[in-house]
């Protein structure tokens, strides 16, 4: 029996390299992407699902559209008013919310199918989003092993490009040879994005096309997170700091993941008769 | 002025906390449209401006 991966895709260029990077590791790998209410053109993902299954072949690269929304309002509004008056408005942390939503389809998929490992495009470079902070995905992964699943991040090490600033993307286009300081003074850590080795896979036309036409192109457009952004950059982060944010992100993502782990574990044992179930779309 | 960001920030997330789910898509929608024609608007604004100025320094008859 081939031994197949499953990964969360999105079709950017993190959950894109990490696809490749478990195209060599196993047999056959399931991009699943995932549609609900409020994410726009997640067809999109298939942009880059295609470039995969030409470069590895059709038969090693699957990809499947699957809708959470049930999942997604559950997650999300479950034990509203006690969460609510426990962690205010980090409810708004709808990034967090929506990808555990997505980490619990994937893990009925797995049960589902018999597959025994998980992966994402989880970056450190992202440690503002719940979902991608080392704490969460700690609690992930022991939610998966609780389902006799194994979750890996493989490119949560890789660097990410450095963040310009419009006004600097501005300067740096006038001023005649600043542009080619500043990509000298990050060459090493260029050399080690997501998207520089997808460049050298040949999957890119250049090595960072993330904010550009191209990567908008390619992936779903959501604007949930604006909410969320107004919360933690003009609520939230001047009035506090990063790692009380984390600690209080932990504590609220750790309390879901325990309710909803309890849920898988039903999901294992009652099949179609559990609550999980009833909110699984097929 | 982080006062008064904070203030504001509080209502539109009161706001949004409590909407059904539907709704709250809808709102940051709404807000997220609202946030690129400010953040297109001032891009256009900005270039509009750098582009008058440069042809200003070239002289008149540039």
């Amino acid at each position: 029996m081939p031994e197949e991966a499953l990964l969360l895709y999105s079709g950017g260029t993190d959950s894109t390299l990490a696809a490749c990077l478990l195209a060599e590791k196993y047999d056959r790998v399931r991009l699943l992407t995932f549609r609900r209410f409020g994410l726009f053109a997640t067809d999109k993902a298939a942009v880059n699902a295609e470039k995969l299954r030409v470069k590895y072949g059709a038969a090693k690269i699957l990809h499947e559209n699957l809708p959470v929304d049930r999942l997604f309002r559950k997650v999300s509004y479950d034990r509203f008013f006690l969460n609510l008056f426990r962690h205010g408005f980090f409810l708004l942390s709808t990034c967090g919310l929506c990808k555990l939503a997505m980490h619990l389809r994937a893990a009925v998929y797995c049960l589902d199918n018999g597959i025994k490992h998980v992966s994402d495009g989880a970056n450190k470079g992202m440690d503002l989003f719940p979902d991608q902070q080392p704490g969460v995905l700690g609690m992930l992964r022991e939610m998966y092993a609780s389902a006799g699943i194994e979750y890996s991040n493989p490119v949560f090490d890789f660097e990410s490009p450095p963040d310009i600033e419009f006004g600097d993307r501005f300067h740096l286009e006038r001023v005649p040879g600043l542009s080619a300081k500043r990509d000298a003074a990050f060459l090493a850590q260029k050399k080690q994005t997501t998207g520089h080795k997808l460049f050298e896979l040949g999957l890119m036309p250049s090595d960072n096309v993330k904010g550009t036409k191209l990567d908008r192109a390619m992936q779903a457009r959501c604007f949930q997170f604006i909410l969320f952004n107004i919360w933690l950059h003009w609520y939230y982060l001047p009035f506090s700091d990063k790692e009380r944010y984390v600690r209080e992100s932990d504590a609220f993502f750790g309390e879901k993941i325990a309710r909803f782990s309890a849920l898988l574990g039903e999901y294992r044992e009652r099949g179609e008769a559990s609550r999980l179930a009833s909110w699984v779309e097929r | 002025m982080k006062q008064a960001r904070r203030v504001l920030a509080f209502f539109i997330c009161l706001a949004g906390v409590l909407m059904p789910w539907r709704l709250r898509v809808l709102y940051s929608e709404a807000l997220g449209w609202v946030v690129q024609f400010v953040y297109l608007n001032y891009i256009y604004i900005l270039k509009f401006i750098l582009r008058e100025l440069e042809k200003g320094k070239e002289g008149p008859h540039a």
